[in-house]
């Protein structure tokens, strides 16, 4: 038998721990805490978008049998203020409500029932104010403000970048493509709503149970916002049902807190309604952009202008930070050597514009991918071609002027592309099309950054025990949200320490148990506290090594291999188990905490000092190409995509199987932004609450998806992965758009793709010909 | 958007039952599968006192036929009239209809005469307790506004059933029961055509078969759904076509039916003018499609606009006539 067997490989599939008691529903969420004595709390929302508030009339409720408390701000003893960057947002609305969903009062009731009846009894006096709704127009509005005390009127942050010689450069063009596009909200309908958990003890400690991102930053708000000393506030965060950037920030924590202090020794719970999450919860920002892109005859991509302006709703909630990733990333994976690019995040009284999946990347690249492809027709070139022309190589610099220094696989993406049958063998099935069908296939390419940029530390700390039974556990500081970052954190352990998969144990996120290691976003899970664990998982084993022969008085450590639950001397063939060896370590070698700092661009170059602080420029970038085969109904308008081809560069891969859920995950949800979800705001009212409404597609509107893996070696990453979570949700639409316009030679400039809005596209056309 | 509190009867006969909805003067609702009905209950629309449930009464499930006649039990799964070989065969537009209904899951538990007896539906009316609540009931839910044609009189809520169409354009007939008597009526006769009360059949009787005569002949039938998205959808338009040809190819009959296309399942009565003793025609199937349009009611009420789905009206008409044509063996 060879002992130095590895017994968990990295790049093998190692099955999903959680998946099994997902499935059979044992596992606990936030919103599965219940007891008998637990008291229900409930919010009531504004209703209405944009006024100054008078009174809260809240004596009938407070008065309703089986109405525990009702609070309003007066009960707010901290500062009553939340949010990310900018801390802008009430806990309970004390001087104004900025959008329908603003929380104005919080009932605690004895049972559901109650708390409904009472919410509906609670009056609000109001002094209606002028809606703002127009993100573009909303910034020269110098008289009506969603925020009287913000020193850039109804501008949140505004960023611009030049390079090269910026405009002036597009007189040196052979041609020039301008077009503008519009993008609507969309939702993330994690299937989990905002749902938590909350109890003040004896001593004082509050505890909240929460589906979160961020356990720790809530940890900070909710104490600051309370007016509570941080020691005193502990936030457990288990498995999210779903959260897609969703849950980035504070949600229901605020609330839970206030609740559960004014009931001392009782458990509180609030879990929202679908309705109550749609209407409350942050949105992928609607956008307006405008773009100018010009190129030299030989295909060259020359000169770039953008303008685009993000709606941010009321709060920032984290709209600064996705604004400026949007200009990071609004001149694609490409080389233009003269840039301006000028990206505005605006506040509104429609819903909160903010973190989800892809971070304000889907919305330059839905633009980007169709003015690359616009050129690419005028001069004849295949979309292919002209992204090959023009995709950077390490070393080149991107359209901000940062220089790549990451590994940079585009050029292979595109190339396997080319390779590719469905891409060969597109012209056929393009003639192949049946009666009343057209059919046409769209490329996209695509970077994405990874981690939180220049300034804010992107940091974990990891920690791990050799427990009394001879296991490992991992105090695991960053929350799954369903993207399976737990299951590769295992899979490293075990790697490392040559274990089963059963030898190690995980201890979720707790503030109180585990060690602050950011959110869980920006792709950055795996490669931050993945690179802190191999380090503390290398240090454990020499720890335990050392100590074992120095008990045996070995010559040195390389005589001993660990195999899973002992340690074996090679030499003479004696094994030590772990749960031996455990008794004569002390807690410090026991135990091991490290902490790792992603690297950042040392580049000072074109990027103003608010937009460092906002997270430009990044290091480490992933790439995609993708690829579709659309069809065309041309008497119903309706676009099906038959067949999809991503083509991913993320570094070398810990477990394939988790990486090509991710894909396939963010291409399903790419594909209902490109094709069906459209949530809708009429002033300022949501009118699309539900899923009879807000359309996502189902397993039967997917087609089959390939993904294939560049496994271009990163090296600062662990095991030479780098970020996959989000790349894939920004190609969908692009490639879809261009596919509808390879199919029809029509340009559909607004999102999503439906088809009543194709058939008056084609009924244009018609008309224009005739 | 929980379930309200409500009493539950569960008979095993069928003279039971018939025998309780008397007993119970008509306030004991059939509960078949519970997928249309349920929905209405927890968003607050219907409260009824006394659910009946007739899911063991094994004698109301099944599909049987004679040389002239399909029965198929009230209780009859969806799912089992999809994979019925026997109506993929003689009754291709029902069994279409029939796999088109929502989602597997859905069609494992609901029935053909909870599928007629479903009642009509309205994006202003067919919402939760929480996104009605502040607005005065509309027609529909007993009150005297429209919210999808401010000043109308009437509700134009949709009946977007899906077998509907296809047994009609079958000629299929319903039986329905009460204690002590039994009458068939034409499908059709089961719709008011009112959208605050579309399904006409009383509080104490049962719909319990379904019969389908069996068209002599050469012929073909098709069922065309519009929708969003491949599963889960209610039609946002249908048609169902029958056609029957001789053998000269000459049209000897013709059905066109439209779903979704007002209260009631909407027949295209020029069908047989324009279609009979002529062969199969693009211009005639336009000429018909044209008619369809022209009898097809719609308003804002739906998950898309009216306009939209008017337009749409010609093509699924156009497409049901081809199939039902093409399927012809
Ligand atoms: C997400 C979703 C999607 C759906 N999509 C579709 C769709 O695409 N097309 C479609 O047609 N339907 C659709 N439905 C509605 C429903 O699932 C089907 O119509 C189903 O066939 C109803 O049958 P059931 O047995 O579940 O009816 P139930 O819900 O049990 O009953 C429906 C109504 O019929 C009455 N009823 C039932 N049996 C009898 C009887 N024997 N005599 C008299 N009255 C009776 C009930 O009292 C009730 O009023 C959908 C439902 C959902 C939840
Ligand atoms: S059509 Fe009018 S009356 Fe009928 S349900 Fe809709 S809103 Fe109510």
């Amino acid at each position: 038998m060879k002992l130095d067997r590895k017994i968990v490989e990295i790049g093998r599939i190692i099955p999903r721990i959680d998946a099994f008691n997902k499935v059979r529903g044992l596992e606990k969420y936030a919103s599965d805490y219940h007891s008998k004595d637990m008291i229900w709390v409930g919010v009531k929302r504004a209703g209405i978008p944009h006024a100054r508030l008078k009174k809260i009339k809240i004596d009938k409720a407070k008065h309703l049998k089986g109405v525990i408390d009702v609070l309003t701000h007066k009960d707010v003893k901290g500062t009553n203020r939340q949010g990310v960057v900018r801390k802008d947002q009430p806990v309970l609305v004390d001087d104004k409500i900025r959008y329908a969903g603003d929380a104005v009062a919080l009932v605690l009731a004895k049972d559901k029932k109650v708390l409904m009846h009472a919410l509906s009894l609670i009056a609000i006096d109001y002094e209606p104010l002028p809606l703002i709704f127009d993100a573009e127009k909303a910034i020269n509005d110098k008289k009506n403000l969603v925020h009287e005390d913000n020193p850039d009127g109804n501008v949140l942050l505004h960023g611009k970048i030049e390079t090269g010689k910026g405009n002036k450069a597009f007189s040196e063009c052979d041609l020039v493509v301008e077009a503008s596009f519009e993008v609507p909200y969309q939702e993330h309908a994690y299937l989990e709503t905002e749902a938590g958990w909350a109890i003040l003890d004896s001593d004082g400690m509050l505890t909240i149970t929460v589906s979160t991102q961020t356990p720790f930053r809530d940890r900070s708000e909710v104490a600051e916002a309370l007016g509570l000393d941080i020691k005193k506030v502990r936030i457990i965060a288990p498995y999210c049902g779903g959260a897609f950037g969703g849950k980035d920030g504070i949600t229901v924590q605020t609330l839970l807190g206030l609740a559960a202090l004014t009931v001392p020794g009782k458990p509180v719970k609030i879990w929202l309604n679908r309705e109550e999450s749609f209407i409350s919860s942050v949105k992928r920002h609607q956008a307006r952009l405008y773009y100018k892109l010009g190129a030299k005859k030989d295909g060259k991509l020359h000169a770039l202008d953008v303008r685009f302006f993000y709606d941010t709703g009321p709060y920032d909630h984290l709209g600064g930070v996705v604004m400026a990733l949007g200009l990071e990333h609004s001149g694609g994976p490409y080389h233009i050597p003269n840039t301006n690019l000028k990206g505005w995040v605006v506040y509104t009284n429609n819903p909160i514009g903010g973190a989800f999946r892809a971070f304000g990347v889907p919305q330059v690249t839905f633009a980007m991918e169709q003015m690359v492809d616009m050129v690419a027709k005028r001069l004849n070139l295949s979309p292919l071609e002209i992204r090959l022309r023009n995709v950077i190589k390490k070393g080149d610099k991107i359209p901000i002027g940062t220089t790549m220094l990451s590994s940079t696989g585009i050029t292979d993406c595109l190339n396997i592309l080319k390779q590719h049958p469905l891409w060969k063998e597109r012209e056929r099935w393009k003639r192949d099309a049946p009666i009343f069908k057209k059919r046409g296939v769209g490329i996209a390419s695509i970077m994405h950054a990874m981690g939180y940029g220049p300034v804010v530390p992107d940091y974990a700390n990891a920690k791990i025990e050799l427990t009394e039974d001879g296991k490992f556990r991992i105090f695991c500081g960053v929350v799954d949200m369903g993207q399976g970052n737990i299951n590769s954190y295992m899979q490293i352990a075990a790697n490392i320490l040559n274990q089963d998969i059963d030898n190690i144990e995980l201890i979720l996120p707790d503030t109180e148990k585990t060690l602050s290691s950011g959110s869980s976003s920006a792709s950055r899970t795996t490669y931050t506290f993945g690179n802190a664990l191999i380090d503390a998982s290398k240090t454990l084993k020499e720890y335990i090594l050392n100590r074992v022969a120095d008990l045996i008085m070995a010559k040195s450590i390389d005589e001993f291999t660990m195999v899973p639950g002992k340690i074996i001397h090679l030499p003479t063939g004696k094994s030590f188990l772990l749960k031996e060896i455990t008794k004569f370590l002390n807690d410090s070698e026991r135990i091991v905490t490290k902490h790792y700092r992603a690297p950042v661009s040392k580049e000072l170059v074109s990027i103003d000092e608010r937009l460092r602080l906002h997270g430009i420029p990044h290091l480490i970038f992933s790439f995609v190409s993708h690829l579709a085969y659309v069809e065309i109904d041309e008497l119903t308008g309706e676009v099906e995509v038959k067949k999809y081809l991503s083509i991913t560069d993320s570094g070398k891969i810990i477990n394939p199987q988790i990486l090509e859920q991710q894909i396939h995950g963010a291409i399903a949800q790419g594909l209902g932004y490109a094709i069906y979800e459209d949530f809708v705001v009429e002033d300022g009212k949501a009118k699309t609450l539900d899923f009879s409404t807000y359309i996502i597609p189902t397993a039967m509107d997917l087609p089959d998806i390939e993904s294939i893996n560049v496994e271009l070696h990163e090296s600062s990453g662990p095991f030479g992965m780098k970020g996959a979570g989000e790349i894939n949700t920004n190609g969908p639409l692009p490639a879809v758009a261009n596919g509808v316009a390879d199919a029809l030679d029509i340009r559909i400039f607004r999102s999503p793709l439906t088809g009543e809005r194709i058939l008056m596209a084609l009924k244009e056309k018609k008309e224009m010909s005739n | 958007m929980r379930l309200p509190s409500f009493n539950y009867l569960e008979p095993i006969t069928l003279t039971d039952a018939l025998n309780l909805m008397e007993e119970y003067h008509g306030r004991a609702q059939p509960l078949a599968g519970g997928t249309e009905l349920l929905p209405r209950m927890k968003l607050g629309l219907t409260h009824p006192t006394y659910l009946m449930s007739l899911k063991e009464i094994h004698e109301l499930k099944g599909i049987k036929s004679n040389k002239n006649e399909l029965y198929i039990g009230g209780m009859t799964s969806l799912r089992e009239i999809f994979l019925s070989t026997l109506l993929q065969q003689k009754f291709l537009a029902i069994s279409e209809a029939a796999g088109s209904v929502a989602a597997p899951p859905l069609r494992n538990m609901g029935t053909i005469a909870g599928n007629l007896c479903q009642d009509t539906r309205c994006f202003f009316y067919n919402q939760s307790y929480f996104w009605r609540r502040g607005l005065k009931p509309c027609f529909k839910a007993g009150g005297n506004v429209c919210y999808a044609v401010p000043g109308s009189k009437k509700c134009f809520s949709v009946y977007q059933g899906d077998l509907a169409p296809a047994l009609i354009a079958f000629n299929a007939k319903v039986r329905i029961e009460k204690k002590g008597s039994s009458r068939i009526i034409p499908i059709e006769e089961l719709f008011s055509g009112k959208g605050e009360k579309p399904i006409v059949i009383a509080d104490d009787e049962l719909l319990t078969q379904v019969i389908v005569p069996i068209p002599e002949g050469i012929y073909g039938s098709s069922y065309r759904k519009f929708r969003l998205r491949n599963a889960l959808d209610y039609p946002l338009v249908s048609a169902a076509a029958f056609l029957a040809i001789d053998s000269e190819k000459k049209v000897k009959s013709v059905k066109v039916v439209l779903g979704a296309a007002g209260p009631a399942p909407v027949i295209v009565k020029e069908a047989e003018d324009i279609l009979k003793g002529k062969k199969v025609e693009e211009s005639a199937i336009n000429e018909i499609a044209e008619a369809a349009y022209k009898r097809a009611q719609m308003v804002d009420n739906l998950g898309l606009p009216a306009s939209y789905r008017k337009k749409m009206v010609r093509v699924f008409t156009k497409r049901a006539i081809e199939n039902a044509f093409n399927s012809i063996k």
